[in-house]
């Protein structure tokens, strides 16, 4: 099955140019003349979810970079229907931008303005502080937070960055220097990745780079994200959380997953997609289209850039939770005992590699593929590596693996049910 | 989106969410299907064909030899406001029947040879269509149409199956609408606020509606509606078009008209909105409210002017009624909402309180904001060019994707009863100006008397 997805890739019409940058950064492009539109995005190592980031609200202080009291920001943004996101990720700031190409020079000096603005809107901090309180009340009665809180307390102890998104954040900081201290801290942090693709080269990429970063400063703190230990498996509970007016029960099957370093990745993504990984999978199968016991059932988690809760989730009717419990409990013990057979594992290798057409539509996929890499000290291809690692599995290869990863007694349950 | 903010956008008025279901057939009319082939409309710059075949059946081939997958979409042009009172749900039932076996094809083939080649299947039911999606690496292409042609004249509908799917709808509803108070909020102020028009209830339907379809149902459905006079298939992708063309004739030419009508849907305009609605749930803490606007169906002349005042109003950064409101009035959030469905759509500003406020003066405080949009200091010819620049953009975005290109043209000949205006949307806009956007704000709101909604925390209506 190797040739069918080297076809795929010797079909790329996106080749990835790379670079350092003087500055010790790191430029990525992915020129495509078709359309006269420019895509770049910075991603910045600093995180919210990191120590310093969460001390210092980084997701406030890089959010509200567009609000300033005359609102002129916004505005120029709209005049240029310039698509401008400033986004604070678990482990990066992120400035992304798609413009038309005739714009690019406005479009700069914008982005420009607003990495230099320091008269942030109190009016509008104060609205987020508020929204931030209603939000939180919120999520306590919202059956997919609480029950993905449960799973992620069930996996990870309590400092563990990897519980924050689900987390009840620290207090909102409102102190508009702070903030744009912060923001220039944020900046300056070394380790930078510019991506440009579209309508671009990597001439384009450098003067972008050049105009929008400042020199390279390292933050004085810890920056990067702390991952934990686990939660020792023999200290991990099937957990029942309960909520008022639910008409179904919601499952979460969950264990640790794997890395994409990991050896077992690819067997990790064969696995998946055989047990959980489409409508038709042993699951979908089995209790949407056999019982009509649910609407979905999916797995998520399997193999992150860090070790994540792999979940298996579904719902049903209230009066079903017991059969759908038990079919998920047979159907999971079954697929731990038996494997996959050679047909699945077929029809599995020819999805993955006709799958690779969809990631070669737009350069802006190679070139955030390439981004997501160097951002996880990832090996230069690792997906595609992962992906011919695949084509080359045997099926007891396959079938050993999920001997080891399957057992169900990896798994622990969370249930959120009605109170 | 934050759930505040949720509560915002449902406040801003309750424009229906896409997804779902289903409607029976009117009886007896007689349409005559021309016999006579209709030459194919063609423009070679775009690469791309529409015909018309013998039997009614559309079809639109845009070739582009640089895409690397082909998207085919088969446009039923039957959705959730064409059903009876009695069968909420039931087009929506029906699009998950399609998957159901054939002569040649066991139930579940078609999903299944999609995944086998890395491919992607959908379908989803709106209030005005059912779409079935398909995107394939493009030389699996010819075999997608095979399997549409079989589904769509030899489907299977038996009763074990259809128990199955009914179930299967129903989890589904339980999990849109039953089972988050945003959820239950969204449906309950659609429903009150356009009661006794065919948007009233969300596609998915009612539980009871969906219990209550037979096979027999079934089959006159199909026969009245999965007709090639209701099809319009819609093929994107490097594709050799005649070859295509002749495949679908091939295939679905034999197929019989059926000649039954769907249900007329009224306009939005057309009928009488409450004057006020309330609805509670179990929300945070906060007092929200709205006005909401009624809109033109979307082929009206006014439609496209329409969408650019509201674009010009909210923009995608700066939504001047929020800035406005909260600047000159008190609020923790304030928001423009716009929904457009082909017969109709609505307009709506909202804003978020706190729990003790009261709503009739958050009520005249939001239409006093409104008023004073009618200086019209929006209204400039850079707002108006930004809206241009934001349509050429996302235009040029869509040229590396068959799947929205496909959308794009089932929707421009659906909704706006011309494939061509998939193809020429930036020159319509070029035609638009700033006077156009002055008398579509008098006419569509500032003359209007929209209705008013309250939403509150406590204890929530029943939903069905």
């Amino acid at each position: 099955m190797v040739w069918l997805l080297s076809l795929a890739l010797a079909a790329s019409p996106f080749p990835v140019h790379q670079e350092t940058l003087p500055s010790g950064d790191t430029l990525v492009v992915v020129e495509d003349h078709r359309a006269p539109i420019v895509f770049f995005r910075i991603d910045i190592p600093v995180g919210r979810h990191g120590p310093w980031g969460w001390a210092h609200d980084v997701g406030t202080a890089w959010d509200i970079q567009l609000y300033d009291p005359e609102r002129t920001l916004r505005t120029r943004a709209d005049e240029l229907a310039v698509q401008l996101n400033l986004t604070p990720s678990a482990t990066v700031a992120q400035i992304s931008v798609s413009c038309l190409t005739e714009d690019l020079d406005e479009v700069l000096d914008l982005v420009d303005d607003v990495l230099h603005n320091t008269s942030f809107e109190k009016k509008e901090l104060k609205r987020w502080k508020k929204g931030r309180k209603l939000d939180t009340q919120s999520e306590k009665d919202d059956a997919r937070h609480q029950g993905t809180l449960a799973v992620k307390q069930q996996l990870f102890t309590k400092a563990d960055p990897r519980r924050r998104p689900w987390e009840t954040e620290p207090p909102m900081i409102r102190d508009r220097e702070a903030l744009a201290a912060t923001r220039d801290a944020i900046l300056a942090q070394p380790g930078r990745l510019v991506g440009v693709s579209g309508d671009v080269d990597p001439a384009l990429g450098r003067r972008i780079a050049e105009r929008l970063l400042p020199p390279p400063t390292p933050i004085d703190g810890e920056v990067e994200l702390q991952y934990r230990d686990l939660r020792p498996a023999d200290q991990r509970e099937d957990t029942e959380v309960r909520l008022k007016r639910l008409t179904q029960v919601y499952f979460r099957w969950t264990r640790p997953g794997l890395t994409w370093k990991d050896p077992d990745a690819a067997a990790a993504m064969v696995a998946g997609h055989v047990l959980a990984g489409h409508a038709h999978a042993r699951l979908g199968q089995r209790l949407r289209y056999d019982e009509g016991a649910t609407y979905g059932v999916n797995q998520f988690g399997a193999v992150e850039s860090e070790v994540q809760a792999l979940t298996i989730y579904t719902f049903t009717r209230t009066e079903n939770a017991e059969k759908a419990e038990g079919m998920l409990a047979e159907e999971l013990s079954r697929f731990h005992t038996d494997g996959i057979t050679a047909d699945e594992l077929a029809d599995t290798l020819t999805n993955l590699a006709g799958a690779e057409a969809f990631r070669l539509q737009g350069p802006w996929t190679p070139m955030g593929t390439r981004m997501w890499e160097l951002r996880h000290g990832l090996p230069e291809g690792t997906y595609e590596r992962v992906m011919e690692e695949a084509q080359e599995l045997t099926l007891e290869q396959v079938n050993d693996f999920i001997g080891r990863f399957y057992d169900p007694e990896a798994f622990t349950m969370v249930k959120v049910v009605p109170k | 989106m934050s759930p505040l903010l949720t509560l915002a956008v449902t406040l801003a008025l309750a424009a229906p969410d896409d997804d779902a279901p289903p409607p029976k057939a009117t009886e007896g009319t007689d349409e005559v299907v021309d016999e006579t082939p209709v030459e194919p409309v063609e423009d070679m710059t775009q690469g791309w064909s529409h015909t018309v075949l013998p039997n009614g059946m559309e079809l639109t081939v845009l070739a582009d030899p640089l895409l690397p997958v082909t998207a085919t979409q088969t446009w039923v042009h039957v959705g959730g406001s064409h059903e009876a009172p009695d069968e909420r749900g039931f087009a929506h039932l029906f699009e998950h029947m399609m998957f159901a076996a054939t002569p040649t094809r066991d139930r579940g083939e078609y999903a299944r040879f999609h995944t086998r080649i890395g491919g992607r299947r959908n379908a989803y039911t709106s209030y005005d269509e059912t779409v079935y999606v398909s995107a394939v690496p493009p030389v699996h292409h010819a075999h997608v149409l095979e399997m549409e042609a079989e589904r769509f004249s030899e489907l299977i509908i038996g009763e074990e199956e259809m128990a199955k799917d009914r179930k299967i709808v129903t989890e589904e509803l339980r999990l849109r609408s039953e089972n988050s108070a945003e959820d239950r909020l969204v449906t309950a102020l659609i429903r009150t606020l356009l009661a006794g028009h065919p948007y009233e209830h969300t596609p998915v339907g009612t539980k009871d509606d969906i219990a209550a379809r037979t096979v027999d149902d079934a089959r006159r459905f199909y026969e009245a509606y999965y007709r090639p006079d209701h099809l319009h298939m819609v093929v994107v992708g490097p594709v050799d078009r005649a070859a295509v063309e002749a495949s679908v004739v091939e295939q679905f030419g034999g197929m019989e008209p059926s000649g039954v009508m769907p249900p007329d849907v009224p306009a939005l305009t057309d009928i009488e909105l409450p004057d006020r609605v309330k609805v509670k749930d179990k929300i945070p803490p906060v007092l929200a409210v709205g006005l909401a606007y009624p809109l033109p169906p979307r082929d009206h002349p006014d439609a496209l002017i329409v969408s650019v005042m509201t674009q010009m109003l909210s923009g995608s950064e700066l939504d001047v009624f929020r800035e406005r409101h909260l600047d000159e009035r008190s609020g923790i959030e304030a928001v423009t909402f716009h929904q457009q469905l082909k017969a109709g759509g609505i307009l709506g500003f909202g804003s978020v309180h706190l729990p003790t406020a009261s709503g009739r003066r958050r009520l005249q405080a939001l239409r006093k904001t409104v008023n004073t949009l009618g200086d019209r200091s929006w209204n400039t010819q850079e707002a108006l060019n930004a809206v241009r620049r934001r349509v050429l953009m996302s235009e040029h975005f869509s040229v590396y994707y068959a799947e929205s290109q496909a959308r794009r043209i089932g929707q421009a000949r659906w909704h706006l009863g011309d494939v061509e205006q998939a193809f020429d949307r930036t020159d319509r806009l070029a035609e638009v100006t700033t006077d156009d956007i002055a008398r579509v704000w008098q006419t569509w709101v500032a003359e209007a008397d929209p209705s008013e909604a309250i939403v509150r925390r406590g204890k929530a209506q029943e939903v069905e």
